[in-house]
């Protein structure tokens, strides 16, 4: 994937919660966005995927101008996966993921029907194909909702601190999805806590502070930090 | 469920003997024969399914008024959101009786609109849609937040977000205060007799000062309207726990 940000700056409720980010990679296939909650990793992956739009500056993920490309254009080419999975609560598991194929990419009940078999079958969901989500646990939602944002073969995905609102055990479950989406080369910008997590499965990495971009690399200088801030973080987040 | 049926045959059973007392108790008592208002029977009979019919189609078109007006309230569009605040403040500070008298007499007579059936439906709609209104918004409060921004970013359009995916949700978390709301219409009908709509209220009013039978006929008012409403609540009960199976 190829994602650039020059100068992006926003704010929301007259605070500044991203200041002067300016990013460049080239050929990653997973990034990491990693830092101490509140230091805008989560605003950032919103507006790369153009959920919401800064107050200045320009953003380009694989070569397409996010502000000046229409939303339906946009989204045609990412997938995006919530906090909370967000799934339809009305549809079953299944049904979530084929109104998609079917009511947005035009595609007939049984292809639609065969392609959510696959990623669930992938996903070892076909237990929970006619579940409703209420039925499911977390993590079985969680990953319902990635498969919901796979199923159009988005070129780039988000996930927006996945595991967040799962305990231990859940969280596993989703994080083993994940390094399985990795295996078949899916490209990813993740905002995560799970810091041993990202070194397994970003090939890069951004670390931020209060809105701001303090070191970003590739995933093996979170070994040998260049900043004291991230020294200081990782030394943090690591001592527990 | 012995106890349960137990206490509700003694509640019952108080409220008969309160009835009993009442009916003792009444001067006219020696007077009072039900039975003289079997003469109207069909009339009554006839208004009672047009009370129903206006209160079923009433409740139609204010559910589509209340959503036209919760789009205008939370439209862009400056103009859109003022008219549809102006006129919820209006219809919220109007009694029903003077809104279907001002409707009838300053819009429908000035525009040459004469049947009054179809008057009334109409200003019971305009009455109704913002109570609608006020539910929808309810109900959207009670969709989770995370679902429309992943509409959104799924790729769903205004016409399918709405349709596909928020209708649904909307009319099981709205059917309980829907079912009130069309009680609320039914009870509310009995307002059009004001402008001369012939529902159970106004037939049921001038049987009354015909047959000189006031006192049959305000028992019978109230029956026939229980008649409406005590199955309707019933039935609600009964759909809910269905939908939340």
């Amino acid at each position: 994937m190829k994602l650039h940000c020059d100068h992006v700056t926003h704010m929301y409720e007259g605070q500044k919660v991203l200041d002067d980010v300016s990013l460049h990679f080239e050929n990653v296939s997973a990034i990491a966005l990693i830092g101490p909650s509140g230091a805008g990793k989560s605003t950032l992956l919103r507006l790369l995927s153009k959920i919401e739009s800064p107050s200045s500056g320009q953003i380009f993920v694989n070569g397409m101008d996010v502000l000046n490309t229409s939303e339906k254009e946009y989204f045609k080419h990412i997938g995006f996966v919530f906090q909370h999975h967000g799934l339809f609560p009305h549809l079953s598991a299944c049904h979530n993921v084929t109104i998609v194929l079917e009511k947005v990419h035009n595609k007939s009940k049984d292809e639609a029907l065969a392609i959510a078999k696959v990623l669930f079958e992938q996903f070892e969901l076909t237990d929970h194909l006619h579940k409703k989500p209420a039925q499911l646990s977390g993590g079985q939602a969680q990953r319902v909702s990635i498969v919901r944002s796979l199923a159009a073969s988005p070129s780039l995905l988000f996930f927006d601190e996945p595991t967040s609102a799962l305990d231990p055990i859940l969280t596993k479950e989703v994080l083993h999805a994940i390094i399985k989406l990795r295996k078949q080369n899916i490209k990813f910008v993740i905002v995560t806590h799970e810091i041993a997590f990202a070194r397994q499965v970003a090939d890069a990495f951004v670390y931020m502070e209060e809105g701001k971009v303090i070191e970003s690399g590739a995933i093996e200088q979170l070994d040998e930090p260049k900043t004291e801030k991230l020294k200081r973080f990782l030394d943090f987040v690591m001592t527990f | 469920m012995i106890k349960k049926s137990r206490d509700f045959l003694l509640a019952l059973a108080i409220y008969g003997a309160l009835a009993l007392y009442i009916a003792l108790s009444y001067p006219g008592r020696n007077n009072f024969n039900l039975a003289r208002l079997w003469p109207a029977a069909p009339d009554i009979a006839q208004a009672w399914f047009l009370t129903l019919w206006i209160s079923l189609i009433a409740l139609f078109f204010s559910f589509i008024a209340g959503l036209i007006l919760y789009w205008m309230t939370q439209s862009k569009i400056g103009v859109l959101k003022y008219m549809g605040i102006i006129f919820d403040e209006v219809v919220f500070g109007s009694p029903l009786i003077v809104f279907v008298i001002a409707v009838y007499y300053f819009i429908a007579f000035p525009l040459g609109l004469r049947d009054r059936l179809s008057v009334g439906i109409f200003a019971f709609t305009l009455y109704m849609a913002p109570y609608m209104k006020t539910m929808v918004v309810g109900a959207m409060k009670a969709i989770d937040p995370t679902q429309f921004q992943a509409m959104r970013v799924l790729g769903f359009n205004p016409f399918q977000q709405f349709f596909f995916i928020l209708l649904p949700q909307l009319l099981k978390i709205m059917f309980p205060p829907l079912i009130g709301n069309f009680s609320f219409i039914i009870k509310g009908s009995s307002l059009l007799a004001v402008i001369g709509v012939r529902e159970l209220y106004h037939t049921i009013d001038r049987i009354q000062a015909n047959l000189l039978l006031y006192v049959e006929g305000y028992l019978l008012m109230f029956i026939t309207y229980l008649l409406m409403t005590i199955p309707l609540m019933a039935i609600s009960r009964w759909v809910e726990r269905k939908i939340n199976a």
